[in-house]
């Protein structure tokens, strides 16, 4: 009964078209909300320590392609899409070429990050794991990113008919913008860590 | 009070639905029907324009009006205005550009797109000063009649007034006090095959402006001797009948009660509607026609009409997406995508998909802005693209069903498929927005003035009064006009007078090559100087005005003592070929477009973009470029050839990413077990 309400959430969840600015929008507030509530938090209870393992180049460098390249892939596809209502032209080329290099980045980015995410760390003299929301949302971050890849992957391959190509095309969207939204959250932890408040 | 007014305003709307419905029933029940899907057998007697029953043994027996006889029947008055009728009716929906009437005039190289509808690119006829009556007679060969040829159409006094207004100086020809006007003919569409019915007799009695007799002939009632074309005057009140083409009916097909069996069905026949809608590779006449394929839905078994169908009004559905009804009936699924793409449709069933068992296409792999950017027509309608886009053939322009020797290349020259984009706009910005659906296309040629860059073109009948002189051509414009043999005089100073009159079979090969050059410059002078003369004729008449030939997208004027070539650019619109869509022969899946890969279109080279298209001048020794399909595609190239690099190893791409993406899921399960395993022990 549970499985059959979760199925028929999911189904009507990805074949619901939902506009794209009433969508942008929507996330747009409950993310602008989250961080703002989260930072009077964090502000308020912010420990003042900063750590002291710090990352390697590698790492660093991995990041921000990695963040660029979000930064890229959204504004190029949901910038089309509120501008002109469908993905085309050289928005649409620039998002293809983005995407080529964020699928073999992926790789990187997972290899680099996702085995520390759960490793102690030194912090004020005593070992203590990441900031929560850190760990969690960098997992996020990584599975729906793979999500999105996947997608477009398995669109890329002669196996799908038009409409399950276009519910595939859907949810590459909402994974899209998941990416997105907790690339925002995911890099705001990291600043919140840098200023010590975490 | 507002109970009472409510009440009172649901009287009145009841009683306009009921007033409405009952006249709906009234259209309808106006005539007897059989309503058997069986068919009604068409024993029935003949009658003729003055509605009296035809006798076989009279005299002078009239010919039979099918207006008349199906009329007691059928609503001929709705059928008229049907979509085959009412090309000259200013308040039919004139739909996407179609297939214009061609004006040709060999004589003066003339090639004009007409048509009444307001097609961008044609020409009013009226606004050329061609009447209605010369419009019926030139082609009403190849119509079922009425249309331009209607009495109401001929009698419009606001257009002829029109028309003579444009014409030029003489009054425009209209013979229709003498012709009467062109019948509508059921027949032609509604025949039977094996019913011994000739459109051909129907397009030869036109031709003979036997307008009234052509119905019977065609239908084989009677054989009829003489031509309404030699008649130069008749009083259309009391005619001399000794004057009028005598008509001898087959007695034989006369049953003993005078009825005639007519062998005709509800749903037109393919051969019917190919009569006038053939259009087949310029190659056929040469042999080739076995080795194309008819339509996937003709040999699936469909008929023309099962999609191009229509009720009474004869509103018949043109099938393209979006089209809009002229009697607001459902047609949502009479289009390619409406009927295989479609979905199902609670409130319209008429608006399902899957009708006469349509087969959902699966489409695996295209990425579905396909849908978006191409029409279905696009990759599975015409000819297999080619390098060299080929010529086409059709009836009506082409005459097909005259029986005369053709070699495929008669002018116009008709090329396709091109992939153009409909709903064209200039506005850059919107370029993503365009469909672009397969065309047929052709370059006008004409002689017109030009006035501050705006080219206009003349009525052709008096063009011709006008240059026939100084051009010196009598049938073909192209080939006299290229037929300059060198004088005696000529080829003695070329060869010598020992060699001069050898004939070109025994000359040597260097002989052959002087003669040949030498002909050439005679050649091309002699264009220059009939088409400087032509020119002339047409300023002396029209001063003030500069004359110019447009033919292939160039033009032709007087520049002094010599003739100039105008450019596209110079001349503007005028220069522009006129396009409409096509949607047939529909090819099957595994030869649509695309099917061999993405780069069949997204590579450079690639047809769809930069298949040739040759513009055909008819000036003898003009060559021009041929042309890049881009051209006409507002495509932005750079745009695509960034794209095209996209595709390059793409297969290798698809491998790779895959891989990655495989690699990826691996180091995050393996993250996820360490960070499991972590997270045990931490909290053991």
């Amino acid at each position: 009964m549970k499985t059959n309400t979760i199925m028929l959430l999911a189904e009507t969840f990805l074949s619901a078209d939902i506009p794209i600015l009433q969508l942008l929008a929507g996330v747009g507030i409950i993310l602008a909300l989250v961080l703002l509530l989260s930072t009077l938090a964090i502000y308020a209870t912010k420990r003042g320590v900063r750590r002291s393992r710090k990352s390697s180049l590698l790492s660093k460098l991995v990041y921000a392609v990695y963040i660029a390249l979000i930064a890229i892939l959204g504004a190029t596809s949901f910038g089309s899409l509120v501008q002109t209502g469908h993905l085309g032209g050289y928005a649409l080329q620039a998002h293809v070429a983005a995407a080529g290099a964020f699928v073999f980045l992926l790789a990187l980015v997972a290899f680099v990050w996702l085995p520390n995410s759960f490793a102690e760390e030194l912090r004020g003299g005593r070992f203590v794991t990441g900031w929560w929301a850190w760990r969690w949302s960098t997992w996020a971050l990584i599975l729906f990113s793979l999500g999105a890849t996947g997608t477009m992957l398995v669109s890329m391959l002669p196996v799908l008919a038009t409409d399950e190509m276009l519910t595939m095309a859907r949810i590459h969207r909402y994974a899209g913008l998941a990416v997105v939204a907790f690339a925002i959250i995911n890099l705001y932890t990291i600043v919140c860590i840098r200023l010590g408040w975490r | 009070m507002l109970n009472r007014l409510n009440q009172i305003v649901g009287f009145v709307v009841m009683g306009l639905l009921w007033l409405s419905s009952g006249l709906e029933l009234s259209a309808q029940s106006r005539y007897a029907t059989s309503d058997n899907q069986s068919g009604y057998v068409h024993w029935i007697e003949l009658y003729d324009a003055t509605n009296t029953p035809v006798d076989p043994k009279a005299e002078n027996p009239k010919p039979y009006s099918p207006e008349r006889t199906c009329g007691r029947c059928h609503d001929i008055d709705t059928i008229s205005h049907g979509w085959h009728f009412n090309a000259v009716n200013s308040q039919s929906n004139p739909g996407r550009p179609g297939q214009p009437w061609i004006w040709s005039d060999p004589r003066t190289g003339t090639h004009l797109p007409l048509s009444y509808r307001d097609w961008e690119g044609t020409f009013n006829p009226d606004q050329l000063g061609i009447s209605r009556w010369e419009v019926a007679a030139k082609f009403g060969g190849f119509l079922p009649g009425g249309g331009p040829g209607a009495s109401e159409s001929l009698q419009d006094q606001a257009v002829q007034a029109g028309v003579a207004e444009h014409r030029g100086t003489e009054l425009p020809q209209d013979r229709s006090a003498i012709t009467g006007a062109l019948p509508i003919d059921c027949l032609l569409c509604h025949r039977n095959a094996g019913s011994g019915y000739s459109p051909f007799a129907w397009t030869e009695q036109v031709e003979d402006q036997n307008f009234a007799y052509a119905p019977t002939v065609a239908a084989g009632f009677a054989l009829v001797d003489g031509t309404m074309a030699r008649i130069k005057e008749l009083d259309p009140a009391a005619p001399d009948a000794s004057k009028l083409p005598k008509v001898t009916y087959d007695q034989s097909r006369f049953r003993s009660d005078g009825k005639v069996f007519i062998d005709l069905v509800r749903k037109p026949q393919n051969n019917s509607c190919y009569y006038c809608h053939t259009n087949v590779l310029a190659d056929s006449p040469t042999g080739t026609r076995w080795l194309h394929d008819e339509d996937v839905h003709l040999r699936a078994g469909l008929a023309c009409s099962d999609c191009h169908r229509n009720s009474l009004d004869h509103h018949t559905v043109r099938g393209f997406e979006e089209e809009q009804h002229q009697a607001g009936s459902s047609i949502a699924s009479l289009s390619c995508r409406g009927c295989h793409l479609g979905g199902r449709n609670a409130e319209d069933s008429l608006a399902q998909a899957g009708r006469l068992g349509a087969p959902l296409p699966e489409h695996r792999g295209l990425p579905p802005v396909h849908f978006k950017k191409l029409t279905c027509t696009a990759c599975h309608a015409g000819p297999n693209p080619q390098q060299q886009t080929p010529r086409l053939i059709n009836s009506i322009t082409h005459r097909l069903g005259e029986h005369i020797k053709r070699s495929g290349q008669e002018f116009p020259a008709i090329v396709g498929p091109i992939n153009l984009p409909i709903g064209q706009t200039q506005d850059a910005s919107h370029l993503g927005e365009l469909t672009y659906t397969p065309h047929r296309l052709f370059w006008p040629s004409y002689w017109g003035t030009m006035d501050q860059g705006r080219v206009t073109p003349l009525n052709p009948d008096y063009v011709y009064e006008l240059i026939r002189k100084p051009l010196k051509v009598k049938r073909d414009f192209t080939e006299e006009l290229a037929d300059a043999p060198l004088t005696l005089t000529q080829r003695k100073e070329l060869l010598g007078d020992d060699r001069a009159r050898v004939k070109d079979e025994d000359r040597t090969p260097e002989e052959r090559t002087k003669v040949l050059q030498a002909e050439k410059i005679v050649r091309q002078k002699q264009i220059d100087e009939r088409l400087m003369a032509a020119l002339l004729a047409i300023e002396e008449n029209r001063p003030g005005k500069q004359a110019v030939f447009v033919t292939a997208g160039t033009g032709w004027i007087r520049y002094g003592e010599k003739v100039k070539k105008l450019t596209g650019v110079e001349l503007g619109a005028a220069a522009e070929p006129y396009a409409w869509p096509m949607a047939h022969n529909v090819r099957p899946a595994r030869q649509s477009l695309g099917v061999n890969g993405c780069t069949e279109c997204h590579s450079d080279g690639s047809l769809f973009f930069n298949a040739d298209i040759e513009p055909v001048s008819l000036l003898p020794e003009q060559s021009i470029e041929p042309k890049k399909a881009h051209e006409f595609q507002q495509a932005d190239m750079d745009r695509l050839r960034n794209w095209n690099k996209l595709f390059a190893g793409r297969s290798s791409f698809k491998i790779a990413s895959l891989v990655a993406f495989g690699v990826t899921c691996l180091i995050a399960l393996a993250a996820f077990a360490a960070n499991l395993t972590a997270y045990w022990q931490k909290k053991a």
